[in-house]
């Protein structure tokens, strides 16, 4: 399915829902399809994409990947250092650095460790004084912009009715129809509670078969 | 029809943001304290909603409360590095470093780079968004937002209120606030533990050191 085909749907779910062809636009629906679209990859974080190489910075334990040319990063899966080929710990949440080291922002050496630390930044340490070599950021990606109507989604075709379900509420709330508007919003919450699922835990039943592994989610 | 101008449009998307990051921490930011000699006390700025760290040259303070600190120093005022900030009785958005500075630190341009950090006293804090620079991410903005401005608009007294939709929206506010915390425990929070598993924090860390038994009794 492509935005177009989407459009299509929705706009005649709308007339059989007592809504006027004409009521909304074209440009109004695409609106609500991207909104629907951004929010669903955002929140399910299916969408995961490896970044080019970055450059190590001097002197910094924070990285912000968006300010670094990532522009549809959302948060970081896992840091890959090009310099030895090996993927940073990702066990020890930013807090318990403290652990490490009390002062691990003054850490100099080959970074080991990362952490989720804010929307913006992540948390490094060891740091390096002088940079050398690159990374790559395995990360969750923001929906792409949909900008015609042969644009399709990076959804699995299967679950392609969760943005036409999001779509179809929000647009109907927008009307004031907000009992019509609670029946999708309903059907969406129940189908994207699974979706969101199996984007976390996609492996879980090969995986549960290991004693004490912990399943990452 | 909503009753609402663009005036008030901007203005409840605005106190929308302000709400929502006040209740929910989705916003770090950095201020980085002018420590002078012989002065215990700073003032933080008022966007600040809850102190996550607090360093002294890159070295950690910790959060300690005034009665711990009666307590333990009595009214002795000790003078030196400070070790521990204390976060009550100060009145708001206050806090004192003990034992009190013997040293003038300067405002650093970066605190969240390791030069400033080196160099500063750097208070990290939750912050309160300003709509401008600290926002809602864009691809939640729209979303969550829009059900802020509906259940305020439709709670209006006048032409325009309508209980019903208020209820509507106050409830979709509910849910779209609880499942963006949610994302944010997902993406903000947790360690991935992809690469190294997760709760083995204990495995990375080491060991407490222990004296040898045979000189100094038993040890645990």
């Amino acid at each position: 399915m492509n935005r177009g085909e989407l459009r299509s749907i929705i706009k005649a779910t709308l007339a059989l829902k007592g809504i006027e062809t004409g009521y909304y636009q074209n440009s109004e629906i695409d609106n609500h399809i991207q909104d629907a679209y951004d929010y669903t990859i955002a929140n399910s974080l299916c969408h995961i994409k490896f970044s080019p190489n970055i450059n190590w910075l001097s002197y910094e334990n924070y990285y912000d990947f968006k300010s670094l040319g990532i522009q549809d990063y959302i948060g970081t899966v896992g840091i890959f250092n090009n310099n030895d080929n090996l993927w940073l710990r990702d066990n020890v949440p930013a807090r318990l650095f403290d652990g490490l080291r009390i002062d691990w922002e003054l850490w100099i050496g080959n970074p080991q460790f990362w952490s989720p630390h804010s929307l913006r930044h992540i948390a490094i340490a060891p740091r390096f004084n002088v940079a050398v070599g690159t990374l790559r950021c395995l990360y969750y990606a923001e929906a792409p912009a949909l900008n015609s109507d042969s644009d399709g989604f990076v959804i699995a075709p299967d679950q392609q009715d969760l943005l036409e379900w999001r779509a179809l509420g929000t647009l109907l709330e927008e009307a004031e129809e907000s009992q019509k508007a609670l029946t999708y919003m309903n059907d969406f919450e129940d189908k994207f509670v699974l979706f969101q699922d199996r984007c976390r835990a996609f492996a879980r039943s090969d995986a549960i078969k290991r004693v004490g592994e912990s399943i990452p989610r | 029809m909503m009753n609402i101008d663009s005036a008030d449009l901007e203005l409840l998307v605005n106190q929308g943001e302000k709400s929502i990051s006040d209740e929910i921490n989705f916003l770090k930011d950095r201020y980085s304290i002018p420590a002078e000699v012989g002065k215990a006390e700073y003032l933080l700025p008022d966007y600040v909603n809850s102190i996550t760290r607090v360093t002294w040259l890159g070295y950690k303070l910790d959060p300690m409360p005034k009665r711990y600190q009666s307590e333990i120093f009595q009214d002795s005022k000790q003078y030196g590095r400070p070790y521990w900030y204390i976060y009550d009785t100060l009145g708001i958005r206050k806090i004192s470093l003990f034992p009190i500075p013997n040293q003038s630190l300067p405002v650093v341009p970066d605190p969240w780079g390791g030069l400033g950090i080196a160099r500063g006293a750097i208070c990290e804090f939750w912050r309160i968004s300003d709509n401008v620079n600290f926002t809602l991410p864009h691809y939640s903005r729209r979303q969550l937002l829009r059900y802020y401005l509906a259940q305020k608009t439709y709670q209006r007294e006048g032409r325009g209120n309508k209980m019903s939709l208020w209820k509507y929206y106050s409830a979709r506010w509910a849910i779209e606030k609880a499942r963006f915390s949610d994302f944010l425990d997902s993406v903000n929070t947790r360690p991935r533990g992809i690469v190294v598993p997760q709760g083995s924090y204990g495995r990375t860390l080491p060991h407490d050191p222990m004296l040898p038994i045979d000189r100094f009794g038993t040890s645990e």
